[in-house]
């Protein structure tokens, strides 16, 4: 079975009528991509509603049955608000289409109409079912509605699977908790044939029950007496085990409820306080960056006045080279001292101020040092001056030598401190993005994560009482059959009443058997194709090395190497893949059992497998289911999965949700 | 082309029918009583208990007669 296409109008973000065409056989694989919250899950929903008539309430975190759009918002809510006119009429429609495996083609169509009245939107109750299908062979054509549709849905999505073969990411957890429950029982029931044994084991009992009261019918007496009052005690001993079973699994969800939100909380807590530490580590990095950022300032300030210095430095050597040139001429000409005119001094000091600006007038000691010899008064004094000059050349001199080395330390200081900077503003950033939308008050979830908590201890007291009741309940049921057999062996074994029943128990017991061996081979090949998808599809399986099924409670676990229990601490991206690898595990029992081939809808955080881990688990899909159609629930397929995933997507959408128009606008991407 | 667990269910059931430990006529109804589920499942018929009753009287009357001649 594979599904072509889905069809979508007025459903929750979408508007407008779409159609989005699924990738089959070899392109089995369809991507969704798109940012959150653009529409993405309520396209998953879609098929819930379409399919089997169910709503998963996020918020809630729980499947509604039969929505009604009276109490769930299942209409586009702004088609609403422009349609708000009296007497106006509004649909909704989701159409599935899909073909079986010998090519008849299926139309589900699920629609909702509603009408404005009295200033309100009023909607049917119940939506509207029609199957159509289209003969492969002959072409004809039929129509389903109502329960018939629904009957013809059933038997190629049982509604029992609809929690499997459409997988939510943030029912994980609950997936695989539930495998020990009921409804996983009816699905592993309904997919392998072991319903046929329960169902003859039942029957048997029935039998078994007509056949005492008839025997003891016949014998009459006290012995009549006493068989009625034991098949009476049983019944009530049944009934009441029933009732308590009843409660007990309703006690049960309800705790996995309230563990459920527990975690949620304990998630969100972590969440939250991971955001408030997220956001002092940020303040305090900002106030080190703002500090790097004024010692970067000073130090370039620095790097300039003396890259100043240096400038004027290398101007002023150019004046000490002349005059040095002139003094060592006139030492060597014997008119000494030189003759240094004044002019000559003021026109050096005017180049000076032209090159290096005004400022050199006053701060430049060099400057103020050329200036002094206009002043001279003798010789002598000019002597000492140009001797002093030519100290200052040395000095110069040292300078300029010195000149790059520590132009190149404050420029590598600088450099250092903008790098810091910059790895302290990367850090910022991962964190403002870690605080994202994130509400850091923390009060009410604490609240609510100590009301399910409490809530959660009281259902676990209660659990434990009915549980008991169930023990105490099961030994009187075992004492009054016992008590049975001992009055069955009173009566006469030759007569026919006595060997029916003898033969009715017989028969149960072999059926029993036989239902027991044939589950042991279901369980047998559930544990052994969950361990071989794992290994198909997981890219590095770390030390978890063995799935095993606990066939009692119907739970996976995961052994490491010394046969320790890891499933507690496996991560999210290690979860998932082993959920998905027990899903496609009934699929293929159902396969086998069947020959229906199921597709797998998934909307789950694919990102938490790991960029590294993801193609493998994509190539994996091919190998182990039949068709794919991947909801992204975190972004788009990172390029290098896509290439390498080339051969097998067979189509590839983006959905954007349009503000204005609160539309999500879904566009196929080239592939 | 039976699917792999009608083999399994085929080849569990042919070992057990084949089974002297068990008594014949258990056998037999075990069979009656599967096969009637099983054919149920393929052709959507309701669910009937009689079926069942009398197949066990059936070999019950059987073993009742046999005893008498004895």
């Amino acid at each position: 079975m594979k599904i072509a296409r889905i069809t979508i109008e007025n459903f929750k973000s979408y508007r407008d009528k779409q159609t989005i065409d699924f990738g089959m056989d070899k392109k089995f694989i369809t991507v969704l991509e798109g940012q959150m919250g653009h529409g993405k899950s309520n396209l998953l929903n879609a098929f819930y509603w379409c399919l089997f008539d169910q709503y998963w309430h996020s918020d809630e975190a729980m499947l509604v049955e039969e929505p009604d759009p009276n109490d769930v918002d299942l209409f586009n809510q702004a088609v609403l608000k422009d349609k708000a006119q009296e007497g106006n009429h509004v649909g909704l429609l989701v159409e599935i289409e899909f073909w079986d495996d010998d090519g008849n083609k299926y139309t589900v169509s699920r629609s909702h109409s509603g009408h404005y009245m009295r200033k309100t939107w009023k909607f049917d109750h119940e939506s509207l079912l029609e199957v159509r299908r289209v003969d492969a062979e002959t072409g004809e054509f039929k129509k389903y509605q109502g329960t018939e549709a629904g009957v013809e849905i059933d038997r190629f999505f049982p509604k029992s699977l609809s929690n499997y073969f459409l997988f939510r990411g943030e029912n994980r957890a609950q997936l695989v908790k539930l495998q020990g429950r009921k409804e996983f029982q009816l699905a592993l029931g309904e997919l392998s044939k072991i319903e046929v044994f329960k169902r003859c084991v039942h029957h048997l009992n029935t039998v078994i029950d007509k056949f005492q009261r008839e025997s003891a019918g016949l014998v009459g007496g006290d012995l009549q007496k006493q068989i009625d009052d034991a098949l009476e005690r049983k019944g009530d001993a049944e009934k009441r085990l029933e009732e308590y079973g009843e409660q007990l699994n309703d006690l049960e969800s309800r705790l996995q409820s309230k563990i459920d939100l527990y975690d949620e909380c304990s998630e969100k807590i972590k969440e939250n306080q991971e955001a408030l530490e997220s956001q002092s580590k940020k303040e305090i990095l900002e106030n080190e960056e703002a500090t790097l950022a004024a010692r970067h300032t000073e130090l370039l300030a620095n790097r300039n006045r003396e890259l100043a210095r240096h400038w004027s430095t290398l101007i002023v050597t150019g004046v000490l080279d002349k005059v040095n040139e002139r003094y060592q001429k006139a030492v060597e000409s014997g008119s000494y001292p030189p003759n240094i005119h004044p002019s000559v001094i003021e026109k050096i000091l005017h180049d000076l101020r032209c090159i290096c600006g005004r400022d050199i007038e006053k701060k430049s000691v060099q400057y103020k040092i050329i200036e002094q010899l206009k002043s001279v008064d003798s010789y002598d004094q000019i002597i000492r001056d140009v001797e002093s000059l030519m100290g200052d050349v040395k000095r110069v001199q040292v300078v300029m030598g010195n000149y790059p080395d520590k132009i190149k330390e404050y420029e590598n200081n600088a450099r250092e401190l903008m790098g810091e900077k910059k790895e302290k503003r990367k850090l910022i950033d991962h964190y403002a993005k870690q605080i994202g939308n994130v509400d850091v008050s923390l009060n009410d979830l604490q609240n609510k994560q100590k009301e399910a908590k409490d809530d959660e201890v009281q259902t676990v007291k209660k659990i434990n009482e009915i549980k008991e009741l169930i023990n105490a309940k099961e030994k009187e049921l075992k004492e009054i059959k016992q008590e049975e057999l001992d009055l069955e062996a009173k009566m006469d074994k030759s007569q026919l009443p006595a060997i029916k029943l003898s033969l009715a128990r017989k028969a149960l017991k072999e059926a029993e058997n036989l239902k027991g061996k044939f589950e042991e081979s279901i369980y047998n090949d559930l544990e052994k194709y969950t361990q071989q998808h794992w290994g198909i599809m997981v890219y590095d399986k770390l030390n978890y090395k063995k799935i095993v099924l606990d066939r009692r409670n119907i739970y996976f676990d995961v052994l490491d190497n010394d046969g320790n229990s890891r499933r507690s601490s496996m991560n999210t991206g290690h979860s998932i893949l082993l959920v998905l690898s027990f899903i496609s595990a009934l699929i293929r029992i159902a396969k086998e059992t069947w020959k229906v081939e199921f597709p797998l809808v998934l909307d789950a955080p694919l990102s938490e497998i790991g960029d590294s881990a993801m193609p493998s688990a994509l190539k994996g899909f091919g190998k182990v289911f039949n068709q794919a159609i991947v909801i992204l629930k975190d972004g788009s397929v990172p390029p290098s999965v896509s290439e390498e995933l080339k051969g097998k997507i067979g189509k590839r959408y983006w959905i954007e949700y349009d503000k204005q128009r609160q539309h999500s606008k879904i566009k196929e991407l080239k592939v | 082309m039976a699917s792999k667990y009608d083999k399994v269910l085929s080849d569990l059931l042919a070992k057990f029918y084949t089974d002297s430990k068990v008594d014949e006529e258990v056998r037999r109804i075990v069979k009656e009583v599967i096969n009637a589920e099983i054919n149920k499942l393929d052709s959507q018929r309701p669910r009937v208990i009689d079926d069942i009753i009398s197949a066990i009287e059936e070999e019950a009357e059987q073993i009742a007669n046999d005893s008498k001649k004895k």
